[in-house]
Parts: structure tokens; sequence; C-alpha cells
């Protein structure tokens, strides 16, 4: 059998395993065939155009194989790397001042000065999807990835403690907070 | 497709592909990277700063 078609066999973290000691480029290409598209449309997320988000795919997968040794096996392979997607994605947006003084109308604040409330998963599956696509895309980049991190690509909470180097309740309470976010902003677009 | 009750599994209904283009443009970056890598790795432990240029969405005097 050839090396390349045993690549294509091995689980995510077996892959990273030998990427991590060997540093072969064969392989992380098998890595990158893997997940170039899952990550392009993670950055569309984030992106003003299509472009920006080819640049900012290209810069992850650069600095993900200058940084590939810091993955430790704490969660599976893909929310580890979907987390340095939104990390990345986040720093590039706050970075952009020019873009953070054009969305003037993003910062949206929770409940504007109410208390959070403990909003249940139910109602937030109740929310229309394409609506809370433009109400994801009125807060802050960090609540909006803890989100997706979460519903989207199924983070468990420990996940989110070992990937953010947080504990439980802090992890809880920015849920919470970025749930209510997104619920104000949802409610409140036009 | 079938629709998810979770909205946020629905929030991208028409994924986009990556132009197959941009496989070379990382794949040569990574080769340069590897060698920088393993250069500086000889003489310094700071290969980061030397690989600041190669990035397109990063102010070389940002990167650390």
């Amino acid at each position: 059998m050839s090396l390349p078609l045993l690549h294509k066999r091995i689980t995510d973290e077996k892959l990273v395993k030998k990427l991590i000691s060997s540093r072969e480029p064969e392989l992380f290409g098998e890595l990158y065939d893997r997940y170039a598209d899952k990550v392009f449309n993670k950055c569309c997320g984030f992106a003003i155009d299509l472009q920006e988000a080819e640049d900012l795919t290209q810069d992850i997968f650069l600095l993900l194989y200058i940084k590939i040794g810091s993955f430790q096996g704490r969660s599976k392979f893909s929310t580890w790397l979907y987390s340095f997607v939104y990390n990345f994605c986040v720093n590039h947006v706050n970075r952009n001042k020019y873009r953070k003084m054009k969305d003037s109308s993003r910062n949206f604040e929770e409940g504007d000065g109410n208390p959070l409330q403990e909003i249940p998963d139910s109602s937030l599956f109740e929310l229309k999807s394409q609506k809370l696509k433009k109400a994801l895309d009125q807060i802050e980049p960090e609540d909006k990835s803890i989100l997706l991190l979460k519903y989207q690509d199924d983070a468990t909470i420990k996940d989110l403690m070992a990937l953010l180097q947080i504990g439980e309740s802090a992890v809880k309470m920015r849920l919470k907070r970025a749930k209510n976010k997104v619920v104000n902003a949802y409610h409140n677009l036009k | 497709m079938q629709k998810n009750s979770n909205p946020f599994k629905n929030l991208n209904t028409k994924p986009k592909q990556l132009p197959v283009e941009i496989r070379k443009k990382v794949m040569d970056d990574v080769a340069i990277a590897s060698l920088f890598m393993d250069l500086t790795f000889l003489v310094t432990d700071s290969y980061p700063s030397a690989l600041k240029g190669l990035f397109k969405t990063i102010d070389s005097n940002e990167f650390n």
C-alpha cells in the first residue's frame, strides 16, 4: 500500500501526531485536503468578502503548520482546529480598526442594562437560521465564536474549558452572556 | 439536505469551495516555513519573527 493511501485512512488525531513528529509537508497536505473547505466557510462568516476569506484561510493554514505542536489532544482535533480558526478570525476582526469604525452598529450589549436571562437551548433552537446569521454579525466576534463552537461545532463545556483555558463557571457565564447578546440582537433586527 | 432543528447547523446552506490554486500557495508557504524553521532552529528560537513576511492578513510589526 502506498504511503499517501495509508495517510488517507488514519484518524485526524493520528495524522496530526505523525505530522508533529515528522513535519512532513505531505502529511500537512492531507490535513489541508480534509479541512480546507470547512476552514474557508468558517472564515467567510468573519470576512468582508471572499478574497479576505481566502487570505484568512491561507494564513490560518500557514500558522497551523507552525503551531501544530500545540495540539495536545485534550479535545477532538476538529474542535481544536475550529477554535484555532475562530481565534485567528476574531483577532483579525479586532485588529481591523477601519472595519471597526465602519461597523459601528456592532458592540451589541446584552439586554441594554437588563440583568442576564437564562436562555434555554430549546429557545435558542427556535430562532430562524437566516435571521440568526444576521444577529451573529451584530455581536462581538468573541461571543459569536463561542456560540459557533458550542452549537455548530458541538464543543462540550469540557472542550471549551480546555480550549479557552478557563473554568467551568467562566465558560457557562460566557455562554450565557453570548446567548443573551445574540437573542437581543435577533429580536432587535428589523 | 435535511434541515436540522438546531439553526446554527443551517447557517451555511450553500457551502463555498476554496479555489484549488490556494492549495499550491499554502504548500509553497509551508515549504518556506519548514525551511526557515529548520534553519533558524540552529541559531535562534524566534523563528516566528523570521516568518512574519509570509502572512497576508497580519502586519509585520504585529506578529508574535
